[in-house]
């Protein structure tokens, strides 16, 4: 696969995890994050490799929804909702979105420079793979220092675990496969725990809300 | 027991604290998690050779726990342990998060490789940030999230260059040691990226707070000067520069922010205390990391008293505690920063007058909280009954224990003398 598809794909991943958003964001960013960064694994470590970001961000999705589901179908119990922004922003005439879209469009200068003048690993020529894996990692972190809700927190830690999982394979080969399971193993965890966060609260919305009493009439003096 | 099982029994005494006692109704026994996960670090493992996360030949994920390390895990057990004891209010989620945090401690601790390492400092912080966030929503709590999980992103990205770093200084070991100094920074709430700590001192609770303070900045600050002297130069210099400027100005900073307010005193000190040790290990003297050992003992033993608020019945223990902190000898508050100005005083003038001023302005943060009247106890806080007053002289003896034997404690506690 040429490098040039390589960065491609790095790319589109890369630019649904920021842009997404939502109760589903979490497992859709992972998922696209995973897809993203297949290829450019298997650019150095083959097959096995190409498993560990694509296994982990389709682990992530199924995870996510398991959880979610689970949490719906237990008892309710109280707590936080991860998709509520802890900290209310003012209003501006740029929300959240935009500025994680401009990020997306600086992270593109920035993971070129790094795949441009930084060798990872023995490849010299990887360039397209250096550069998915840093782009991918630029919006975790875009992500992160954006956040404002628990959710957004979840979906950047389940990001940047797939960039470094395969920013590790890209350094050590296909003999690097258990190491980077466990940083991509983030994002699974991620997942789960998001969905289980929302979940309960989806259960809350759902719980019928019990009838008022009337009041009784008060009788006649 | 092997560390990795050590690490399940930290996560599985939190989950079933957490589990257990809320059924119970008796959320006020969740200190009994991290008391029986610590003293269970006294049967783990241990390695008289600690590599730490750079013996990078073979890319082996085992974990290898050495003296110190143990040490620090029991020893942050208990402190934990007693931390909650002596909390005037639990809600039984804080034993959930110091939980995951102790099982990620050992695997910072016991890492071999540095992804294993930097995975393990994410997990630790976003288990932190969640439960900041539940506990305490704001501003503060969202930082907390933000600013180390940034950190952790940096440790990552940095164990992907470090293996392959070579002596020369290129972009690649460069950005390896760029990216190491950020993250460490980072982690350990060194000025510029360490507001979030402060924020966090005001405005968590001591139990929530512990694990960070207590576990998880030990754990990297140990780790860091395992892995500094190791690191090539191109990757060590940057590191090392750093963690030696950075680290002053901090000390320096929390130092003044300690004297100006009172309410976050304590916290603001181990901050302080956090910043010198990490400067020391960037002077790259011996003396650096037994003083590290000894300032964090010496935390280990003040926080659960001084972190909490202050409480009706335990007036005496903490004024004795604040005296504790206080750099004069046969003080524990001593023994710690002595060493490390040994640290300095060896890196040369430049270096050591800040660090002087640093600790003397520590050192008056303790006379003033000694001298003062004290801080009257928030007006919701219940006074301490008779256990938290024992648990409070308990914890005034060891500290005052360890004034008087460091170098035996020291040994006992984390190998080295």
């Amino acid at each position: 696969m040429s490098q040039q598809l390589i960065a491609t794909l790095g790319f589109f991943g890369g630019l649904v995890a920021a842009m997404v958003d939502g109760r589903r964001s979490v497992n859709i960013a992972a998922l696209a994050a995973g897809l993203g960064l297949a290829a450019a694994a298997a650019s150095v470590g083959g097959g096995p490799a190409a498993l560990v970001p694509l296994l982990a961000g389709v682990a992530a999705a199924l995870l996510g929804w398991l959880a979610l589901r689970a949490a719906t179908a237990m008892r309710w119990v109280p707590g936080l909702d991860p998709t509520v922004p802890v900290v209310a922003p003012p209003a501006a005439l740029f929300g959240p979105r935009s500025i994680r879209a401009l990020g997306a469009a600086l992270a593109l200068p920035a993971a070129s420079w790094v795949s441009l003048n930084v060798q990872v690993g023995g490849v010299a020529t990887a360039h397209g793979a250096i550069f998915a894996t840093a782009y991918v990692w630029f919006v975790g972190c875009m992500r992160l220092l954006r956040a404002r809700a628990l959710d957004d927190l979840a979906a950047a830690a389940a990001v940047i675990g797939i960039a470094a999982a395969t920013g590790w394979i890209l350094e050590a080969g296909p003999g690097a496969i258990p190491e980077a399971s466990a940083a991509a193993g983030l994002a699974p965890v991620a997942a789960a725990a998001a969905g289980w966060l929302v979940g309960r609260h989806r259960r809350t919305l759902r719980r019928p809300t019990a009838p008022q009493p009337e009041p009784e009439p008060e009788a006649a003096a | 027991m092997s560390p990795i099982a050590y690490a399940g029994v930290w996560g599985g005494c939190g989950i079933l604290a957490a589990l257990l006692l809320r059924l119970l109704r008796r959320r006020r026994l969740v200190w009994i998690a991290p008391a029986v996960a610590g003293l269970l670090g006294l049967v783990a493992h241990v390695s008289d050779h600690w590599p730490g996360p750079t013996s990078t030949a073979g890319y082996g994920a085992s974990l290898v726990l050495g003296h110190p390390a143990a040490g620090l895990l029991v020893g942050a057990g208990v402190a934990l342990a007693a931390t909650m004891l002596l909390s005037p209010r639990l809600d039984g989620g804080e034993v959930v998060a110091a939980g995951f945090v102790g099982a990620a401690a050992v695997v910072v601790l016991g890492a071999t490789v540095p992804i294993i390492w930097s995975v393990a400092v994410a997990a630790a912080v976003a288990a932190l940030g969640a439960r900041w966030i539940a506990a305490a929503p704001g501003r503060a709590a969202l930082a907390g999230g933000r600013i180390p999980g940034i950190g952790a992103a940096a440790l990552l990205a940095a164990a992907a260059f470090l293996p392959g770093a070579g002596p020369a200084i290129d972009t690649r070991t460069a950005l390896a040691g760029g990216l190491l100094a950020g993250g460490v920074c980072a982690e350990l709430a060194l000025v510029p990226l360490g507001g979030w700590a402060a924020a966090a001192v005001s405005a968590v609770r001591a139990a929530d707070l512990a694990p960070w303070l207590l576990l998880l900045a030990p754990a990297v600050l140990f780790t860091t000067g395992i892995l500094l002297p190791q690191l090539p130069a191109g990757s060590r210099t940057p590191l090392a520069n750093s963690l030696l400027g950075l680290g002053l100005v901090t000390a320096l900073y929390s130092g003044v922010q300690a004297l100006r307010d009172r309410q976050s005193a304590y916290g603001r000190v181990v901050i302080a205390d956090l910043a010198l040790a990490a400067a020391a290990l960037g002077t790259l003297h011996s003396p650096a990391r037994l003083g590290g050992y000894l300032i964090v003992l010496t935390h280990l033993c003040a926080a659960p008293l001084l972190l909490n608020p202050a409480r009706a019945g335990l007036e005496r223990q903490r004024r004795l505690a604040w005296l504790a902190l206080a750099s004069l000898p046969p003080l524990p508050g001593f023994w710690g920063r002595f060493l490390v100005l040994q640290a300095f005083f060896l890196g040369g003038n430049r270096e050591s007058l800040p660090a002087y001023l640093a600790v003397a302005l520590l050192t008056a943060v303790a006379i003033r909280a000694l001298a003062g009247r004290g801080l009257p106890p928030p007006p919701d806080t219940p006074p301490a009954g008779r256990a938290p007053q024992v648990v409070g002289w308990l914890v005034v003896a060891a500290l005052f224990g360890l004034g008087l034997a460091p170098e035996p404690i020291a040994r006992a506690v984390f190998g080295v003398g």
